[in-house]
């Protein structure tokens, strides 16, 4: 009789061939089942629509050790998320500063500053975001040239502009800053009352006046129109802006406290008619305008409920003359008068996120 | 007597195994996993588009300005300005061409005895034939407006209208 030990029967070897030749088929044929979830496509176009709400939904976000919203951070490591949004409550409408900030190509670097902040993920993703307003030709951008087949979204947005004072000669004139009694000094003396701003009529962030975040600018025009002969003549006279005074009043008080700014920040622009941007305090001479403009956060550690003065000092040579000031009048009064203040306005522009 | 071991004689078996290695390619070659990969992106993004365009058109420019562009239209029945502001905001881009997106927009209402009456607001220079694959976006807009079936005083007043927009590409 044979002996069959260890031998293998073929019924066995036969089916055992074909189970593994469908299995091994069968395998190969699975990753095609999921050819669309490979799709570079299809993670690209999310990858950039997550990045444009962050971009238009979100404000963004300062470091946990820092104060104050990202656009006014100077160092970029205390920056933790980028967003353009106004505010939380105020999807899709941006805010100029932000923008400004947020394409600053001398303040971030592309890609390495952007990538953690706003685009995130593991993987390196390049990409290309650009910002246009309606009626502009200026084009905000960031990012590479577009390669092809890259994911994409483009979102309608608004960019919310901030406001500006401006005092020429007719505000002079109907207010009187032209006071033609024996002032002493020259004094000019704007106000901001924090509490009317912040909690008064316009509550939406969108149309606020938020001094504590805006860029503040206030241009005064046509100073001398305020003088009288003999010194209307170029050269004859002089006056110079010798200084210029922070106070507050508390609310529903009577005191005023002298208030200092940070540090960073106590140097502030100036722009003089014949010159460009120059700091102060140096004491300037005035030739016939002054722009005054004060940078995002300047005002950030005022008490929010308390009236803001800005005191601007003349000296005349000669002295006693009659000037710009409104000593025997009211201050000016930063508002939502729109005789008074150009209000913060909106302005349709489009979003473009393109990721690859 | 004929020894049967080393035989290969289980016939069915082999017809059974390529029975099932045919069902398995007929299966598995018909199978597809749906993903969002196709047209279901394009639908999105003129989704987001066309809801951005008209909640932009509901934003009024300051704070000065009482009602947003939008209720003035619906208010209105300005239909020459919907169709400039929509086809301007929607087909706006970054760079030197413009988009083509084509558009109808309705805007639906409750009339007083309780049914819901529908009326043209505003279409882009090519109608809407019906066979367009169109995505579908919407606003709800609070106006002060007395809509033609409303004869009695009851109907002054603000009222919730729902704009309606059909969005598609060419």
């Amino acid at each position: 009789m044979t002996d069959d030990d260890a031998m293998m029967s073929v019924d066995f070897i036969t089916g055992f061939t074909i189970f593994l030749i469908v299995f091994i088929w069968v395998a190969a044929m699975v990753p095609g089942l999921f050819i669309g979830l490979k799709s570079h496509t299809v993670d690209y176009d999310a990858v950039a629509y997550r990045t444009s709400v962050i971009l238009v939904e979100d404000p963004g976000a300062a470091g946990t050790s820092v104060t104050g919203p990202w656009e006014i951070q100077e160092d970029k490591r205390d920056i933790a998320r980028f967003g353009l949004a106004r505010s939380k409550e105020t999807p899709n409408i941006l805010d100029e500063r932000k923008v400004n900030r947020f394409f600053c190509s001398t303040a971030f670097s592309y890609p390495d500053d952007y990538r953690p902040r706003v685009i995130f993920g593991d993987y390196q993703y390049r990409f290309n975001i650009s910002l246009r307003e309606t009626g502009e030709d200026r084009i905000w951008s960031v990012g590479d040239v577009l390669p092809a087949g890259y994911g994409y979204i483009r979102r309608d947005v608004k960019i919310r502009h901030g406001s500006h004072a401006l005092i020429n000669e007719s505000i002079i004139k109907v207010r009187g800053y032209n006071n033609t009694e024996d002032v002493q000094g020259s004094e000019f003396v704007i106000q901001f009352d924090n509490k009317a701003l912040l909690e008064g009529d316009v509550t939406n962030p969108a149309y606020q006046i938020d001094y504590r975040t805006d860029r503040i600018i206030i241009n005064i025009t046509d100073i001398n129109v305020t003088r009288f002969d003999p010194y209307p003549v170029p050269g004859a006279e002089e006056s110079k802006l010798a200084a210029i005074h922070f106070y507050q009043r508390p609310y529903a008080g009577t005191s005023l406290a002298s208030w200092p700014p940070l540090k960073k920040y106590e140097n502030f622009t100036f722009i003089d008619e014949n010159s460009s941007a120059t700091l102060l305090p140096p004491s300037f001479t005035v030739r016939n305008n002054v722009s005054l403009i004060f940078e995002p956060g300047f005002f950030a550690t005022m008490d929010p409920t308390a009236t803001m003065f800005i005191n601007l000092t003349f000296e005349l040579t000669p002295a006693k003359q009659h000037y710009f000031n409104n000593t025997r009048t009211a201050p000016f009064d930063y508002n939502y008068m729109a005789s008074n203040v150009t209000q913060p306005y909106l302005k349709d522009a489009v979003l473009e996120v393109a990721v690859w | 007597m004929v020894n049967t071991g080393g035989q290969l004689y289980t016939i069915e078996g082999i017809a059974a195994g390529l029975i099932l290695l045919v069902t398995a390619f007929i299966v598995v070659n018909s199978t597809s996993v749906y993903t969002p990969g196709d047209s279901h992106l394009n639908d999105m993004q003129l989704e987001v588009i066309g809801t951005d365009a008209l909640v932009m058109m509901d934003i009024a420019p300051n704070s000065t300005a009482a009602k947003s562009p939008l209720q003035t239209i619906v208010e209105t029945d300005d239909s020459p300005a919907f169709t400039t502001l929509f086809r301007d905001i929607a087909n706006f881009k970054t760079g030197s061409l413009r988009d083509d997106i084509q558009f109808l927009a309705t805007v639906n209402y409750v009339r007083p005895d309780g049914t819901i009456n529908s009326t043209p607001l505003s279409s882009s220079s090519r109608s809407f034939t019906g066979t367009e694959h169109a995505v579908r976006v919407t606003k709800w807009v609070l106006v002060e407006k007395k809509f033609p079936d409303c004869s009695a005083l009851s109907c002054q007043g603000k009222h919730a209208a729902l704009v309606e927009v059909l969005l598609w590409r060419d």
